[in-house]
């Protein structure tokens, strides 16, 4: 398994999970630096990835180069979650923009119970409703374009009628 | 898959900028395929993103204040659009997201939806400091 790391706006890797252990445990990869592996959905803190925290609670006594602060311990302790994709922006933004706001109701009612079932910790509830939103968005986006489509040709016709002198049809 | 990705954005970006470039070459007048806004045909009112097409032809011409002039929300809300878009688009191209990213909350959610609402009332009411967000 690759895993890719981010350090201060930069991005490096990809390293095996070995390495990336070996990494965590001598402090270079601090508890709350981005991690990625192919398969998450985003990126998230050392912390709160299940397969690398459990190295952490282990090994204690290694002491931290930086000085742990009060969110540190309570980020390890937060039950391993992903960070779900809520799609709220997008819904909105092709609810507006696609010629067909009633095709994007479903896709913002989808994406606003994302970050709620995810902060209930129902992540397989928040998942569906993530994918639920991403359908309807994506549904919506193809209507608007048939719609551009249809109208674009409805245009295009009256013009043609207009040029060849048909404008008392 | 990752190749195939890039090809469909670069198709995109070609699209894109062909419209932008009729834009700015025609002006909102000169795009015979651009289709009128529906809600407007039907009810003679404005919709929220009404004026959008004039006010991204007044920016390209450099003309930033007639822009905000034509759709003032519209002009804060699509760069912001265009920038998440952007991040995503990288991300999906790329296969893996980068490290940071637009993400909208449910209260902050609401609060533009309910902003986008009330921009739409509000510009549809034709007394003065009102029509000043309708385009002139």
């Amino acid at each position: 398994m690759q895993w890719y790391y981010s350090k201060s706006g930069s991005q490096h890797g990809p390293i095996s999970m070995e390495v990336m252990v070996s990494k965590i445990l001598s402090g270079e990869i601090y508890q709350s630096d981005q991690v990625w592996r192919e398969g998450m959905v985003d990126w998230l803190p050392v912390a709160r990835v299940p397969e690398l925290a459990t190295v952490l609670r282990p090994a204690p006594s290694v002491a931290p180069l930086v000085p742990v602060t009060g969110d540190l311990p309570q980020a390890a302790a937060v039950p391993a979650s992903e960070r779900i994709p809520n799609y709220l922006w997008q819904s909105i933004t092709v609810t507006l923009c696609c010629c067909c706001p009633f095709l994007g109701i479903p896709a913002i009612i989808y994406a606003a119970k994302v970050d709620g079932l995810s902060a209930k910790g129902d992540l397989e509830g928040a998942r569906e409703a993530s994918k639920k939103a991403k359908l309807w968005c994506y549904i919506t986006v193809g209507a608007g374009f048939v719609i551009l489509a249809i109208i674009a040709g409805m245009v295009a016709l009256a013009n043609w009628w207009a040029a060849v002198g048909f404008s008392t049809l | 898959m990752r190749g195939e990705r890039a090809l469909w954005v670069a198709l995109g970006v070609l699209g894109l900028s062909f419209a932008a470039f009729s834009l700015k070459q025609n002006g909102p007048a000169g795009l015979p395929w651009m289709p009128p806004c529906l809600f407007n045909r039907l009810t003679g009112l404005l919709c929220p993103g009404c004026g959008m097409t004039r006010a991204t032809w007044a920016g390209f011409n450099g003309n930033v204040a007639q822009a905000f002039r034509f759709n003032p929300l519209g002009m804060i809300l699509l760069p912001l659009a265009a920038l998440a878009l952007t991040i995503e688009v990288i991300g999906w191209v790329r296969g893996r997201p980068l490290p940071f990213r637009l993400h909208l909350g449910l209260k902050s959610g609401g609060v533009l939806v309910g902003m986008i609402f009330l921009f739409w009332i509000m510009r549809n009411i034709p007394e003065w400091p009102f029509t000043l967000l309708a385009p002139p």
